[in-house]
This record gives C-alpha cells, structure tokens and sequence, in this order.
C-alpha cells in the first residue's frame, strides 16, 4: 500500500504540476513557480495560475476522490462490483433535479441551491433503492431497479429540455450543466467540494468496518454486531452527498466511481480501512488527469465526462465479461 | 373522321384562339424563421397579405424585433408539419436546422418549402432578403430592402475600434469567423479575435482561453440590467485581468439584439461603436 500510494501521490503533484504550467496563455515554469510563492508577475499570468487554474484543478482532484470514495461505497453497501452512483442512477437523479433546479430559476437563490437540489435528487433514488432492497436484495434486480430509475430521471431531464428549448438561454444553460466542465470553476466551488470531501470521508470512514463485515453477508453482519439500518443510512447519506454535489460542481462524469475501486482493490486488498482513500487518492489522480488532457489535447473545451465514459466503457464490459465467466 | 375530329384538325392548322392567361394565384405563405417574419413584414402590405402564419416566437422579444407587429389572426405555427400542412400554404419559409422528416413531408404536400440557410453575416442577409422577395413575388422590394440596409450599414460603419481586438462570448461560445457578429465588428473597426485564429462559426472556449487572448473589448449577452452584467462579468476571476475589464470595455447586450440576424445587426455596431467612443472619447 506505501510503496502504491507513493507512485499514485507522486502521479497526482506531478499531473498537479502540469495541470498548472499546461494551457492557453504564456506562463512557464518559473511563473507558475512566482505566483505560488508570491512573488510579481504580470495580472494575466496571475489571473491564469492562480483565479483559474489552481482552483480548476484543485477541484478535479476533489471530484475526482469523491467519485471514487463514493463508487467504493456504494459497491461496498451493495456488495456489487457493478454498482456505482452512475449506474445506480444517483448521478441521473442529481443531473434530474439539478436540471429541474436550473429550469425554475433556483440557481437565482444562491451557490448552494443546485448543488443542493442535486443533493436531494441523489438521496431520493439511493432511498428508493433502499426501499427496494429490503424486499428483494438480489444486485441483479439492484442494478436493474437503478437502471429503471436513471431512465426516469433521464425522461425528466429531456422534459425539462424539451420545455427549455422555448427558453433558449435556459436550454443552453442546463445542456451546459449536463455536459459537465471544470471550466470557469475557482475558489467558491472549491470550497464547496472540499467540504463535501472531507464530510464524505468522515461519514466512510465511520463505517469503514461495518461495510468489511457486510461482504460476509447480511445475517453474518449482523451477527457481528453491525447495525445494518445505521451502516445503510450513513452509507447512503454519504454517496447522496458526495455524487449530488459533484454532479452539481462539474455536471455528470460517468464511470470514475466503477473504476477506480476496482483499480484500487487490485492493489490494496477489499479491506475498507485501505480501499476508500485508495480510491479516493486514484479517483482524484484519474480526473485531474483527464482533465489535463482535456485542457491540452483538444482546442475546444471538452467535458470531462466524455472522456470518462470513453475509457471507462470498456472497463465496465471486461468486469461485466469477468463476472459472467465467474458465474459460468 | 368525326365532324368534331375535322373541327378540331382545321382548328390546330389554323390556331384556335387560346383563353386568356389567368393571373397567378397569390401565394400563400408560411413563416416559420422569425427572420422571415420580419422579412415578409418588411417588403410591404401586398405581401403581407399572402401571409397565412408567422413563427410562433415573433412575438417574443427576446427573440424578435417585431413584437406584436403581425395581426392576431394571422396564425402562430412552430414546426409542427401537421399544423402547417392544415393551412394549405403554397410556400414555406423554414431555417436550415428544421427537421429533415418534417419539411419531407412539407414537400411532399405540395408546398414549395424554401429552406433559408447561412445566418452569418451581411451577406447572407442580403441574399435571404432576395430569396424571401423573390418566391413571396416582390424581387423590387427586396432589393429596395437590401440597398435600405447598405445605405443604414454606411451610416454606423466607423473606425472607432481601431487597433482593438473583440471577442463575443456568449454561454461559453465565442463568435468567430461566419458569424453575424465578425460582421458587426468588423463594421466597428474591431479585429474580432476568433477569427484572426482560424475559427468559424459558434466555437465553445473555456475561460482560460478567454483570459489568454486578452482582448481589449468583450461584448456578452444580458437578460435585464446590462450595467449589473458588466459589473459583475469585470470581476469575474481571470476577467478581471484582461484589458477588456481594466479599460471598462466590457459590453452587455441584450441577447435579441446580439443574436438578431436581420437589420438590427446594425444596432450592435452602432452600440457597439458609441460605447468604444464613451471609453475612450
């Protein structure tokens, strides 16, 4: 795990680095090196190290570790390896009410009302799955109820667009908000993620070893000693949090929570104790990453989500592949 | 061969006389751009009266400059075939991103369906306003209408952006080259800087990128206090460090006047042109 976790953090300055020196603007090492110290240098270059790029990649990096801590979490609670707030349909029921929030003008009511709407709009589906699985806990019908839910949310949100295209700058608004950026993110937003972070991973790490026993099964869990309705709500409580927010910071990046955790476990072992900052450290590496190249390879400003989802869909096939060879 | 038969054979060797050729029948036609709206308004009543709907968003003034201008009774149509078909149009004006299946369909009802396309500049007006003129049957009006525009173009053309760089940025997209807006500063005196990158059209850019080209003026849209806008944009992180913020030459204005593709395009150069004269007299 040291040695691991020593290559991964490594990654994360260097990529930190580069995520700093990297993009539009005339700004060498040395600049970024005089802004981060203090000393002069030109406004622009300031206002392009320290109002934009900083803040940016900071929360990438906060993003990027809340989706993957949120992805181990929410594979942990469920015991599947194909559960993620994505697939769940969190991330669909945050995009939906999100999308609702901008439509009706609640953006208006300050920073935190669609980050909140968001919230609230994760919590609902990650309840309703709750609900679902005290009757039938089977992950197949699991995955197959949170399918069926992302598909409602993405029937709201179309509605939602389809009324918007009357409105053509709140259309646009909320098309923007689904793409999802990093772009034009600075210190407020910021303070926003890395508050959700650092709550999430308390609320993990509260239950960290509740979610060891549940591998072993529900009935062994509890013959541990682990309160399941207790682990449940923390559980959720914190996935809804964490997802709800991110998707209201950066819109939907698809794939970081199912990946990552797998990453993480082939390294360190299934134990929570080590997968959730695992995960959280990878998680974060892998978006600021992506997000570098995003910000360098194409002209045009890309959504951090399309390119998530490009390599994180053949990830998803190989572990479904691997889970159907299991079972066979 | 029938005495009819004989009639009809001396008849054609001798030219039977022909009816009088009947007046074409008016047209009737169908807006569905408000470009067109404000078009066929604007070549005068004979045409106006061929009219049989207008697009359902003329009279929204966030989009149109010719709110509550046509009748009530004329209908309002979106682009619902069916809704348009039942009108019995001859003619209809439809833009380039209307759906496919539906002007087909339009075709296939016998409506001729004139597709107007190119909402990037001057000259694309221009060549709507012959297009429009010419299937609604009133071509001297439409080039009447385009001299009009040409005389009012030479009226606000100006040089008061000299040596300045312009960039338009609007919901994350910045207007480049092909874009009404090239025109508009171009007619300012502005060097509008997408273009100068190779850029055409609508082309979303990030703020960073924004921030980089450093522009001297940045034109954006406003929805109802242009002056709050501007404010507000001038300190936006990064923004504030451009020259454009720093020498308060940072224009809002309102999205139907910033996105208008018809003679209001005139107005963002003139609004254009008497805010470079209040900054720097």
């Amino acid at each position: 795990m040291t040695r691991w976790a020593a290559i991964v953090s490594a990654t994360l300055l260097v990529a930190l680095w580069i995520s700093l020196v990297a993009g539009p603007g005339d700004v060498s090492h040395g600049d970024v090196a005089s802004v981060l110290l203090g000393r002069e240098v030109t406004a622009l270059q300031r206002a392009l190290v320290w109002d934009l790029r900083l803040p940016r990649s900071l929360l990438a990096v906060c993003v990027g570790a809340s989706l993957g801590l949120a992805g181990a979490l929410t594979q942990g609670l469920f015991r599947n390896p194909l559960a993620e707030p994505g697939v769940l349909g969190v991330s669909a029921g945050a995009a939906m009410a999100g999308a609702v929030g901008l439509a009706i003008g609640l953006d208006a009511a300050g920073p935190w009302a669609i980050p909140g709407a968001a919230c609230l709009g994760a919590i609902g589906v990650l309840l309703v799955l709750m609900a679902w699985a005290r009757t039938d806990a089977r992950t197949s019908t699991l995955i197959l109820c949170g399918v069926a839910l992302a598909s409602v949310c993405g029937a709201v949100t179309t509605l939602v667009l389809s009324v918007g295209i009357e409105r053509w700058e709140v259309g646009m608004k909320v098309v923007r908000w689904l793409m999802g950026s990093f772009d034009g993110r600075t210190w407020p937003h910021l303070a926003i993620g890395a508050s959700a972070l650092a709550l999430g991973a308390a609320l993990a790490a509260w239950v960290r070893q509740d979610l060891d026993a549940l591998q072993l099964g529900s009935d062994t869990a509890v013959s541990l000693g682990v309160d399941l309705r207790h682990t449940w709500r923390v559980g959720i409580t914190t996935v809804g949090l964490l997802a709800g927010l991110c998707t209201a910071l950066t819109g939907v990046i698809g794939f970081v929570g199912l990946v990552v955790p797998h990453i993480a476990r082939a390294f360190v072992g299934t134990g929570h104790a080590r997968l959730l900052p695992a995960s959280a450290l990878l998680g974060g590496t892998l978006l600021l990453l992506v997000d570098v190249a995003t910000r360098t390879i194409a002209f045009i400003a890309l959504p951090p989500g399309v390119i998530t989802s490009l390599l994180g869909t053949p990830v998803f096939l190989v572990v479904l592949a691997r889970m159907r060879t299991e079972i066979t | 061969m029938t005495r009819a038969g004989l009639l009809l054979l001396a008849c054609l060797a001798a030219g039977c006389p022909r009816p009088a050729a009947e007046p074409p029948a008016a047209a009737r036609i169908a807006s569905v751009t408000i470009d067109s709206d404000a078009t066929l308004w604007a070549l005068g009543e004979d045409v106006r009266g061929q009219v049989v709907a207008v697009s359902a968003l003329v009279d929204d003034a966030r989009y149109s400059p010719i709110v509550d201008t046509w009748p009530a009774s004329i209908p309002r149509v979106s682009g619902s075939s069916e809704t348009l078909i039942a009108l019995r149009p001859t003619v209809a004006f439809v833009a380039e991103w209307s759906d496919p299946n539906g002007r087909a369909l339009l075709e296939r009802s016998d409506i001729d369906v004139v597709v107007l396309s190119g909402f990037g500049g001057f000259d694309d007006y221009r060549a709507r306003v012959r297009t429009i003129a010419e299937r609604a049957g009133a071509p001297e009006r439409g080039r009447a209408l385009v001299a009009e525009f040409d005389e009012a173009l030479d009226q606000v053309t100006s040089s008061a952006g000299a040596g300045l760089s312009v960039v338009s940025y609007a919901s994350g997209n910045v207007a480049a080259a092909d874009t009404t807006f090239a025109d508009e500063a171009a007619a300012a005196g502005l060097t509008n800087l997408p273009s100068t990158k190779g850029m055409k059209g609508h082309v979303q850019v990030g703020i960073e990128q924004l921030v980089a080209w450093a522009p001297d003026v940045l034109v954006v849209p406003c929805e109802d206090d242009c002056a709050k806008t501007e404010r507000d944009f001038a300190t936006k992180p990064g923004i504030a460090a451009t020259p454009a913020a720093q020498h308060d030459r940072i224009i809002a204005i309102e999205p139907a006047l910033l996105f208008a593709t018809g003679p209001r395009m005139l107005d963002v150069t003139a609004a254009l042109v008497r805010r470079l004269r209040e900054a720097d007299p």
